[in-house]
């Protein structure tokens, strides 16, 4: 388990840079779009890690469910509350590109409108968790919303903006649904991919290694 | 162009910073009530 750890520390900083140098140095600009279109490199990766998040989320609701264990109610805080900060900064990323490209901030495109729409539905757990302080059903009501909140984003993030027309790129550039991009910018957008997924896993598990410790100290001091 | 880049990294990091920070603030408190 060290040696695994050290692996996926070593792993983290070495790729982190190489994804830098990737995405900014080694991959062409997108024809039209130039430079700007580097953000997709950070952009996109951001955003899956926000899905990623929320399916965490959903994933340890149904384990505290199913367990009633206090950890897992902690785990999955920390996992909406990770996937709140990454689609706050999908949103602010994608409203910077979208000035570069629509020439416009915000014009409540359906892939925007969606994001928006998933983050008060986040906002509104984190409000919901809070107001319940230690009221005895917290974790059972909180863990509920979050698998209704789970079951309910991916139709926001990748059925509803496929529906409808859209300036998003991934409308434009791969109307037959296919992915159509060169190897090299497929390649860069990966390692991205891969390496935010490891940056995520990083920070969460740093966040749920706190909260239990958190909470043990808290029930020792209470003892005392 | 490059530059709305290097503002959207800055805004991805200083989310990130803001996550550790969280982290880092919560590992503070715990040293004070255990140092109590």
């Amino acid at each position: 388990m060290k040696a695994l750890r050290f692996i996926f520390y070593i792993l983290l900083v070495v790729m982190m840079p190489v994804v830098f140098y990737m995405a900014l140095v080694w991959v062409p600009p997108a024809m039209g779009l130039g430079d700007a279109s580097r953000i997709l490199y950070f952009h996109v990766p951001v955003a899956w890690s926000s899905v990623l998040a929320f399916l965490a989320a959903g994933y340890y609701s149904v384990r505290y469910l199913a367990k009633e264990d206090y950890r897992y109610e902690l785990y999955a805080w920390n996992a909406a509350f990770t996937g709140l900060v990454y689609s706050t900064l999908t949103v602010v990323t994608g409203s910077i590109w979208a000035h570069i490209s629509w020439n416009i901030w915000w014009n409540w495109d359906p892939r925007e409108t969606s994001a928006v729409i998933l983050l008060l539905i986040y906002i509104a757990y984190i409000s919901l968790y809070s107001s319940l302080k230690e009221r005895p059903g917290r974790g059972k009501i909180s863990a509920v919303y979050l698998i209704i909140a789970a079951v309910v984003m991916p139709f926001l993030v990748f059925i509803i903006p496929r529906i409808y027309w859209s300036l998003h790129p991934d409308m434009i550039f791969n109307t037959k649904n296919k992915f159509d991009m060169e190897s090299s910018m497929r390649i860069t957008l990966f390692t991205s991919m891969g390496v935010f997924t490891l940056l995520y896993f990083f920070i969460i598990n740093l966040m749920n290694r706190t909260a239990v410790l958190e909470k043990k100290i808290q029930e020792k001091i209470h003892d005392n | 162009m490059i530059t709305e880049v290097i503002v959207s990294l800055c805004v991805i990091w200083a989310g990130i910073a803001f996550l550790i920070f969280r982290v880092d603030r919560r590992i503070s408190s715990l040293e004070r009530k255990i140092n109590e």
